[in-house]
């Protein structure tokens, strides 16, 4: 049965550097010792244009100069970093984001989805 | 649950939230309790199978929420002489949609009550998010159950 992700707006500042964490925990509680284990995954954050599905930014735990996604092991920890030169060149101020976990096994799981709204001039 | 009134000829299946009539001629009507999943009880007593009762309900389980109570009847069997039967279900999340006499299916014997209830409504496995008091957020996982 697929995993359903959670909907959650984010929103950057044009020129600013955007960081974001998540923890992964496996139950319902942050519960130490419950974080999930990401050793071996992977995982890519995409924007699009919602009209057009062209792809305004794509990152991995293969670092770029737009920015990463580090993972932290055991701790469970997604880091998301988009360049403060990625948010100043952009030239789309709104997009649709996905972010996905993809497991040791192959398994890709969907975590979060939602609006990605660069705001500033 | 009740059990409407019918006349000998058909079998009136009641419950909380329909009512069915089942057409039938038949005065005796075999409930094959095959599946492990189907209780049949008379007023809350278990019935023996093989026991000869007058009333009877056939009582549904989220765990197996389509039923098709048939078959072998060679089987141990439930023998209703009455017209009351009634099914219901003991999962609010459960509902009957149909229920009837099939057969005799080609085998010998009695007709056999079939029942058809609407699969429990499960939630699929699914992240939520939740901000974590330090500017950041915890993502967590929920089965399902």
């Amino acid at each position: 049965m697929s995993l359903l992700p959670d909907k959650h707006p984010l929103t950057a500042w044009r020129g600013g550097t955007y960081k974001k964490r998540w923890t992964l925990y496996n139950g319902a509680t942050a519960t130490a010792g419950q974080e999930r284990n990401l050793t071996g995954s992977t995982a890519t954050f995409i924007i699009k244009n919602p009209t057009t599905d062209a792809v305004l930014l794509s990152l991995s735990t293969t670092p770029t100069a737009a920015g990463s996604l580090t993972l932290g092991g055991t701790a469970g920890t997604i880091d998301l970093l988009i360049t403060d030169e990625t948010t100043a060149a952009a030239v789309w101020s709104s997009g649709v984001y996905e972010l996905l976990l993809t497991s040791a096994g192959g398994e890709t799981d969907p975590l979060l989805f939602g609006p990605f709204v660069i705001k500033g001039s | 649950m009740a059990v409407t009134d019918s006349p000998q000829d058909r079998l009136a299946v009641t419950s909380d939230t329909q009512t069915q009539v089942i057409d039938t001629q038949a005065q005796e009507v075999a409930l094959v309790t095959t599946e492990a999943q189907v209780a049949v009880t008379d007023n809350g007593t278990t019935i023996l199978l093989g026991e000869e009762v007058e009333t009877a309900s056939l009582i549904v389980q989220a765990s197996s929420p389509t039923l098709v109570v048939t078959g072998d009847p060679e089987a141990s069997t439930v023998t209703l002489v009455s017209t009351e039967i009634a099914v219901q279900t003991t999962d609010t999340s459960v509902a009957i949609i149909e229920s009837g006499l099939a057969g005799p299916q080609g085998v010998a014997g009695p007709p056999s009550l079939f029942v058809q209830a609407t699969a429990p409504n499960l939630p699929s496995p699914h992240i939520w998010i939740q901000p974590n008091g330090s500017g950041n957020y915890n993502l967590y996982f929920s089965d399902g159950a």
